[in-house]
């Protein structure tokens, strides 16, 4: 099936019409043919959310007479109570039991028409209702990823590293800085990073105007102040 | 250089080297610059252990694969790194560098303080 703006932005039709075929010759159904069975309007439309159990129904009803398949063979078939299937039909989903049968049931039934699931996916959500318990908060990953390091010291190695150093060296610095935040405390932790930080950044800016060369005049005339920052860093007591 | 085409390494990166060797598995940024300040007591930088291990890719004595990401890291993923059949010749070969050189070493003056 090709879309008129030949994009999967409108994945939920593109589903739908994979799958359907004309029940004699075993081929692709038009644009026109898909529509008129499924009674799903244009194409090129936005689908409007969310999609009501209704919808739902008579898209299954068309597809089963596109089939040409009555409610009670579907009924022999899948042995789901023909006053159920015909509530889904009809989108009344009330009739239904609570909870996972009513999303079982539409299953059912869809595979009997050979729907595969996956198209079936938007419509879930219209007609389950909240049965899922909510979650007890996982406090202890939550508390570690409130501990950060301060942001200066990323930026100033982002500016040294190498692409790939980005990811395992700021993640290294990060994993013990937590580290040492949990067993020292805050102020321990950020002396420490800083030290860490600006210790990097010898090697690191070493590398770098061994790399360049040209700055290396530059740096043999403002590295003192360099030197200073990290005399400071270095002076301040770790407890 | 004169040893170019010798698997030649400074200090450094022999200290790193060896790090890699024995953390086997475990062998990454964090637990390699605690090991070496754990084992030669002196305060070492990320940022120097990383280039050197970067030098020592770049040489072929170690490969690095990307690991895992945790919450502690802020889901930034590690880098392991596991030594190479060239950087084991390069350790064989400052070893005996090393026994050479040591071989013929008497009457060192002891300056105290350090241990025997």
């Amino acid at each position: 099936v090709r879309f008129r703006d030949n994009s999967l932005r409108h994945s939920r039709w593109h589903a739908i019409g994979a799958f359907l075929r004309h029940p004699s010759t075993g081929r692709a159904l038009s644009l026109r043919r898909i529509q008129a069975v499924t009674g799903m309007g244009m194409f090129h439309e936005k689908p409007r959310e969310p999609v009501s159990p209704k919808e739902l129904g008579v898209f299954l009803k068309r597809t089963r007479m596109a089939r040409g398949h009555s409610i009670y063979s579907i009924h022999l078939h899948t042995g789901i109570q023909k006053e159920y299937l015909e509530a889904i039909e009809r989108g009344d989903f009330a009739v239904l039991p609570l909870g996972l049968y009513r999303r079982t049931f539409v299953d059912i039934y869809a595979r009997e028409l050979s729907i595969p699931s996956a198209a079936l996916q938007p419509f879930y959500e219209a007609i389950s209702e909240a049965v899922e318990l909510p979650q007890p908060p996982d406090n202890s990953v939550a508390v570690k990823t409130e501990i950060k390091p301060p942001r200066l010291g990323e930026y100033l190695l982002y500016l040294f590293l190498t692409k790939r150093e980005r990811v395992s060296l700021i993640g290294d610095i990060e994993e013990e800085y937590v580290d040492v935040y949990e067993r020292f405390g805050r102020r321990s932790a950020k002396i420490w990073y800083y030290k860490q930080v600006f210790d990097s950044l010898r090697p690191l800016i070493r590398r770098a105007l061994a790399k360049t060369g040209v700055v290396l005049w530059l740096w043999k005339h403002t590295g003192w102040i360099y030197e200073h920052v990290l005399q400071f860093i270095n002076n301040l007591k770790l407890k | 250089m004169a040893n170019q085409d010798r698997f030649y390494l400074g200090e450094f990166e022999e200290i790193l080297l060896l790090a890699v060797f024995r953390l086997k598995d475990d062998a990454y940024g964090v637990s390699l610059r605690r090991f070496i300040e754990e084992e030669t007591g002196r305060s070492t930088s990320i940022g120097s252990v990383y280039t050197t291990l970067e030098r020592l890719e770049h040489k072929g004595y170690i490969s690095s694969w990307q690991g895992e990401a945790t919450p502690e890291r802020g889901g930034r993923a590690k880098r392991y790194f596991k030594i190479e059949s060239p950087g084991v010749r390069a350790l064989h070969e400052t070893r005996t560098i090393r026994a050479k050189m040591w071989a013929g070493v008497t009457g060192l003056p002891d300056l105290g303080g350090l241990p025997a």
